[in-house]
């Protein structure tokens, strides 16, 4: 076994090369997935392997070619489709909800879905509202989908294909902010599971749960509370839906205390549902009550400085890490 | 005699439950006082009476729904003398009771305030003591205007009483491990945030004095002991560089003279193997200066007399190093005695002071359990630890022939800024050489 180093966009793009040399009825489709090479650049070479019949560019209808994708999965096809951003996916909620994750109940399991959908989230680049909003916790509502959310490199290399693997459709959250990250991973990639979370740092007095695009920001935050003698423990979820309980309580029920991270807005959030069946499971293992740093509840602002502030960040952490503790803030 | 009844408070009402009455038998009420409170459809209603007169009997209890016209109570005239023995009050259907409410007027004796849940608030946010509040209300109702007066003229300010009550804020998991060990929330003070008690400030705390010394008081005890042993190893493993050696040593001459001894001793002045190792191993500790001592402030400070430490393990769980003071100057027999008496009070936890300071070198014996050998670990400051295991039969060659001999094998884990592995080996051959003239010793 090798090492490389890569980045989380060339993990995304070797995921789905890996996922067409093994499996024929694999195919890639999506706007400007083709010629242009993604928007995000993560099919950029692909067209020129696969050729235009597994890389297929599509009209701006993602109710459309999300529901050919269904079509397509129900008829033994193993698609991915990659939606530009989850702000825009809104456009395919109907297929998705509404078709792909509840055909197996409505037809007594006669008709499974296969399929992945890929699509980029988070904020951070000044895209504004339209195009920078987390809104994973909302497809982690509903039954019949898995929601993956791959926060390292690794993750994004190595979780396609589980999710192809899988009879029912799953959505992977690539969080825009991350494609640009580097990290050197075994080659040929681990065999992850997409049911678990993952324990990032270990640690003893206080659990941080979060995922995807927040990782980083929250492990920093670990290390500078680490200077100040606080022993942060960092829990990455991975899976949004099905949450993995087990990881989080078994964290819990060492430290004692929650802080939990997540880009998505506060209220009806992920950050919620996490922090309840804490108090539900853990509750006798509490310190003090769990809290949350979520994104400010407003559209996310354009503004770099306002974006900024909008946002989770190292000092937002350390500072809920702080007040936890009662340390002070 | 007249009835009161169930009245009409609305047109669409059929029936009420009482829910509470505010009279006993007994008392004297005026037209429009309340009497009880009534729950209907809409809402709970508070019903006056319409005559005056004494209660004479509470006809439909608490709890029961009655259609409106249903006599409630039976009044007396108001002239007729308040009723004498027995009180006649119906027996309460399977509801929640709740405290009659004293009724001001004639009311015989205080009967307790009535306060809701949000005036007990105010009260716990003004620091006002509730049993010291006067209510104004006819029916002894506390309002709010009665606690914030009780506020405005206490007499001092108690931030006292207000820290004290913080104090008492327990997180869940504090309050399970209270529950768990028996301890008294209330006595703990808290390091949480805003002064909260969390559960390290509980295992922190003295143990409540349980019925069951033994099996209350052991979890947290236990837990203390491990984490003092846990620290010192640490603290060893971490900062001296162990280096370790081993030595079979055969225990044929020693035990063979040690059982002449014992067949000829008395019963309590019979010597164990382990005394015999013991002394060796103070003799030649007191001999070899660099393994007899203390590391401290970077440079080993040799000791003059040999204080043995000796690890007992305790039935409990978890180990203490009580220590026999100037063993090198022990005779046998006086050793002998002294580590059944120091084996003894460590055991029993009353281990004197004396016993557990200065240890100027260690030695541990596991041969009881059976194993063939143990390698200790230094207990900073010292410098060694000699370790013992089983004594068994083993081949052994001497004089070019195979035998089988009793044998010991004996560890030495020794400080290498102090010593070398040559040091080490000199020392556990003189232990060797010692044993092997055992009347000697």
């Amino acid at each position: 076994m090798s090492r490389v180093t890569m980045t989380y966009r060339e993990a995304c793009r070797q995921a789905i090369r890996e996922a067409m040399l093994r499996d024929e009825r694999v195919f890639l489709m999506g706007e400007d997935v083709g010629a242009y090479g993604g928007c995000f650049a993560v099919s950029k070479g692909l067209l020129d392997e696969f050729g235009p019949s597994r890389i297929r560019d599509t009209p701006l209808s993602e109710s459309g070619f999300v529901g050919a994708g269904i079509g397509a999965a129900i008829e033994g096809m193993r698609p991915i489709v990659e939606i530009m951003t989850v702000n825009f996916s809104l456009l395919a909620l109907d297929q998705i909800m509404n078709n792909a994750a509840t055909l197996r109940h409505m037809s007594g399991g006669q008709l499974g879905v296969p399929l992945v959908i890929r699509m980029a989230t988070g904020a951070g680049r000044q895209l504004a509202a339209q195009h920078s909003h987390s809104l994973e916790g909302w497809y982690a509502h509903i039954p019949g989908l898995t929601v993956l959310a791959p926060g390292v490199v690794e993750d994004a290399r190595a979780m396609l294909w589980p999710a192809l693997q899988d009879p029912d459709p799953v959505l992977i959250f690539e969080n825009a902010a991350l494609y640009n990250s580097e990290a050197e991973i075994d080659d040929p990639p681990p065999v992850v599971d997409i049911r678990s979370a993952a324990v990032r740092r270990h640690g003893s007095d206080v659990t941080l749960i979060t995922y995807g695009g927040s990782l980083h920001k929250t492990i920093a935050a670990a290390e500078q509370l680490a200077s100040e003698d606080i022993d942060a423990e960092v829990v990455d979820l991975r899976v949004l839906r099905p949450l993995d309980d087990a990881t989080i309580m078994a964290s819990v029920a060492n430290t004692h205390r929650v802080v939990v991270v997540d880009e998505g807005w506060r209220t009806g959030s992920l950050a919620a549902e996490i922090t309840t069946r804490i108090v539900e499971q853990a509750f006798w293992d509490l310190d003090g009550p769990v809290a949350r740093v979520c994104s400010a509840e407003v559209p996310i602002p354009y503004a770099k400085h306002l974006e900024d502030a909008a946002l989770p960040d190292v000092d937002k952490i350390v500072h809920a890490v702080r007040r936890t503790l009662g340390e002070g803030a | 005699m007249r009835e009161f009844r169930m009245p009409s408070l609305g047109a669409d009402m059929e029936e009420g439950t009482i829910v509470e009455w505010l009279v006993q038998p007994g008392d004297r009420v005026q037209r429009g006082a309340i009497v009880a409170v009534v729950e209907t459809e809409k809402s709970d209603l508070d019903i006056e009476v319409f005559d005056d007169g004494v209660v004479d009997e509470l006809v439909v209890p608490v709890g029961r729904k009655v259609p409106v016209g249903t006599v409630l109570a039976l009044l007396l005239p108001p002239d007729a003398a308040p009723v004498a023995g027995p009180v006649k009050t119906p027996a309460a259907a399977p509801v929640a009771v709740v405290e009659p409410r004293p009724l001001a007027v004639h009311a015989e004796e205080p009967r307790p305030h009535v306060i809701s849940p949000m005036i007990r608030r105010l009260a716990e946010d003004l620091h006002v003591d509730l049993t010291e509040v006067h209510p104004t209300d006819a029916f002894g109702r506390v309002h709010r205007d009665d606690v914030e007066r009780a506020a405005e003229h206490r007499a001092a300010p108690p931030p006292a009483a207000s820290v004290a009550h913080r104090a008492h804020r327990a997180s869940p998991r504090a309050r399970r491990l209270a529950r768990e060990r028996d301890i008294d929330l209330s006595g703990l003070s808290g390091t949480g945030p805003d002064g909260n008690v969390v559960g390290a400030d509980v295992l922190g705390a003295p143990e409540r004095l349980p019925v069951n010394v033994a099996t209350a008081a052991k979890p947290e005890r236990l837990l203390k002991r491990r984490r003092a042993i846990g620290a010192l190893m640490t603290k060893s493993w971490q900062t001296i560089p162990q280096y370790h050696l081993r030595q079979r040593i055969s225990m044929e001459m020693a035990l063979t003279w040690l059982d002449h001894h014992n067949a000829e001793a008395a019963a309590e002045s019979r010597i164990l193997p382990a005394a015999l190792l013991m002394r060796a191993v103070a003799v030649a500790a007191s001999r070899s200066e660099d393994v007899n001592g203390f590391w401290v402030d970077d440079h080993f400070e040799p000791a003059e007399h040999v204080n043995l430490g000796v690890a007992v393990a305790l039935r409990d769980g978890g180990l203490l190093t009580p220590s026999l003071a100037n063993a090198d100057e022990l005779t046998l027999p006086a050793l002998m005695a002294e580590l059944r008496h120091l084996v003894a009070r460590a055991r029993t936890g009353h281990l004197r002071a004396s016993d557990t300071t200065g240890a100027t070198i260690s030695t541990t014996n596991l041969g009881d359990g059976g194993v063939d050998e143990v390698t200790g670990v230094i207990f900073p400051p010292q410098v060694a630890i000699v370790g013992f295991g089983a004594v068994r039969d083993e081949p052994w060659v001497t004089d070019g022939a195979l035998v089988v001999h009793r044998v010991v094998h004996a560890t030495l884990a020794a400080d290498h800024r102090v010593s070398d592995g040559r040091v080490g080996g000199l020392f556990l051959a003189s232990i060797d050489q010692l044993l092997q003239e055992p009347e000697a010793l």
